[in-house]
């Protein structure tokens, strides 16, 4: 990467950031789904003591990947084709730096802005979960479910926001996701007898992660029985697979701007 | 003679998009019924599924593309100069949409009724209710947060929201009696049990349609409202 590359990313990212971070809808479309998740799944401080830290945490952090990631889809979908319709995509064209660093700079910056509402989520329900528990000793363990299972989730899913805008509608696009998000995600293959990505390493839900780092959870993920392997698989897969999309993406937009 | 040039020139402003998403979305839905047959799922499992398209899948498309058509327009400031009123296309174009989005909606009926996959227990043409309902619900309401909002990633958001908001706690939903005439799916998850409420539902969801139709229409009222520019 070059030194202007370099620069364009940084000043994306921290642009992105602080654009999306001031987004007043962001905070309350992931705080509805927050509330939503909370309420739809009991909230972790209502589900028995005796389970213990190491069964709750990971359990929760999956199931805030139920619902969180279609609100993050829906929102960064309109990060790319923003550019075109505040018509300063050309003029961008004509910075020494353009493409690759300004789309990865995009990536990480509004993907880092969805973050910190659903770390904001996470972090109330631990404090609430210590408070009723007494104790706060796993807040570590709760930082690290985080890491490990909620932050992979949204950067899949912001891979996927930023880059497939640039081919499709926007609208399509969060037609489709939430399609795939219910299709992919949540659907119980023994339920419904359709192929699904749900139970494989695919799913960015987080359930081999949750699995094989964390031991097993207590039945609301399917593939509790992974391994450390499938875990680490699941991970590197996951950024393959956002990887390709991004670099897909600004191909297409080198591409488009060539053809003009 | 009414002069309907307009039809064919907004139908190309509008796109592909509109016209090709709904019977996607009929087809997709249509290929995983075809997947849960091959699989042995039980008939009536099948044709809820498909009904769900209709109520459920649909309007969420028509609703995401409404909002989409009020915020994404790249020339406002054009329109604004037009001597038709901004207003005016933004209707047009969004009575395109849901004339469409119903055509297929209808003819995907008529379809499930030849195959014997419709689970409507009413007349054919109050049935109809069952997607019509939540899709003049969803285009009404897209269409109201885009210009309130003046973003559609927002409006997209909010109106998924409202969405999940509806599929997942749809159990509170009929469980409660003054939510039950709110809840948006009240055909596909309750096809026989609230028939006796599922009029008042439906007269409901359009009515509020309808009110927040006549508010968008008092928003656009101000064309510089257009121009301002949304969320970052």
């Amino acid at each position: 990467m070059t030194t202007e590359h370099w620069r364009s990313f940084v000043g994306a990212a921290r642009y992105e950031f602080r654009m999306q971070v001031r987004r007043p809808s962001m905070w309350i479309v992931l705080s509805v789904l927050g509330v939503l998740s909370a309420r739809l799944f009991e909230s972790p401080w209502n589900w028995g003591r005796e389970l213990g830290p190491d069964l709750l945490l990971p359990e929760w952090a999956v199931r805030l990947n139920w619902f969180l990631p279609i609100g993050v889809g829906v929102l960064l979908a309109d990060r790319v084709p923003r550019d075109r319709q505040a018509k300063v995509d050309e003029l961008f064209a004509t910075l020494p730096a353009a493409g690759g660093g300004r789309l990865l700079g995009k990536y990480v910056g509004s993907t880092l802005a969805v973050a910190v509402p659903v770390f904001a989520i996470h972090a109330v329900s631990m404090g609430r979960l210590a408070i009723h528990e007494g104790n706060g000793s796993f807040l570590p363990l709760a930082l690290a479910t985080f890491a490990a299972i909620n932050l992979p989730a949204l950067f899949f899913v912001g891979a996927f926001a930023i880059a497939c805008p640039a081919v499709l509608r926007v609208p399509l696009f969060q037609f489709l996701f939430v399609g795939y998000w219910f299709w992919g995600n949540l659907l119980n293959p023994d339920v419904f007898g359709i192929p699904t990505t749900s139970d494989t390493l695919l799913t960015p839900v987080g359930s081999y992660v949750a699995s094989g780092f964390f031991g097993q959870g207590f039945g609301l993920y399917w593939a509790s029985d992974g391994t450390v392997r499938d875990a680490m698989l699941s991970l590197a897969l996951l950024t393959a697979l956002a990887a390709a999309v991004l670099v897909a993406a600004h191909r297409y937009l080198v591409w488009q701007q060539a053809r003009q | 003679m009414m002069d309907v040039a307009w039809v064919r020139h907004e139908t190309r402003r509008l796109g592909a998009l509109p016209l090709a998403l709904p019977p996607l979305t009929v087809g997709v839905f249509a290929a995983l019924a075809g997947l849960m047959g091959a699989g042995g799922a039980d008939s009536r499992q099948i044709a809820k599924l498909l009904l769900a398209g209709l109520e459920v899948g649909l309007p969420l498309a028509a609703g995401l593309i409404a909002a989409g058509v009020v915020a994404g327009e790249p020339a406002v400031e054009l329109h604004c100069s037009l001597p038709t009123r901004y207003r005016v296309t933004l209707l047009r174009r969004l009575a395109l949409l849901l004339a469409w989005t119903s055509l297929v909606s209808v003819g995907a009926a008529a379809l499930l009724v030849g195959v014997d996959r419709w689970l409507v227990p009413r007349p054919f043409a109050l049935a109809q209710l069952g997607w019509l309902a939540p899709l003049l619900w969803f285009v009404a309401v897209g269409a109201t947060l885009a210009l309130a909002l003046r973003s559609r990633a927002a409006s997209s958001g909010l109106l998924t929201g409202v969405w999940l908001l509806e599929n997942l706690f749809r159990e509170t939903f009929l469980a409660t009696d003054w939510l039950r005439f709110w809840f948006l799916f009240a055909t596909t998850y309750t096809p026989g049990a609230a028939a006796e409420e599922w009029p008042a539902n439906r007269a409901t969801l359009v009515g509020t349609a309808a009110v927040v139709a006549v508010g968008a229409w008092a928003m656009t009222r101000t064309g510089e409202a257009h121009v301002l520019g949304g969320e970052a």
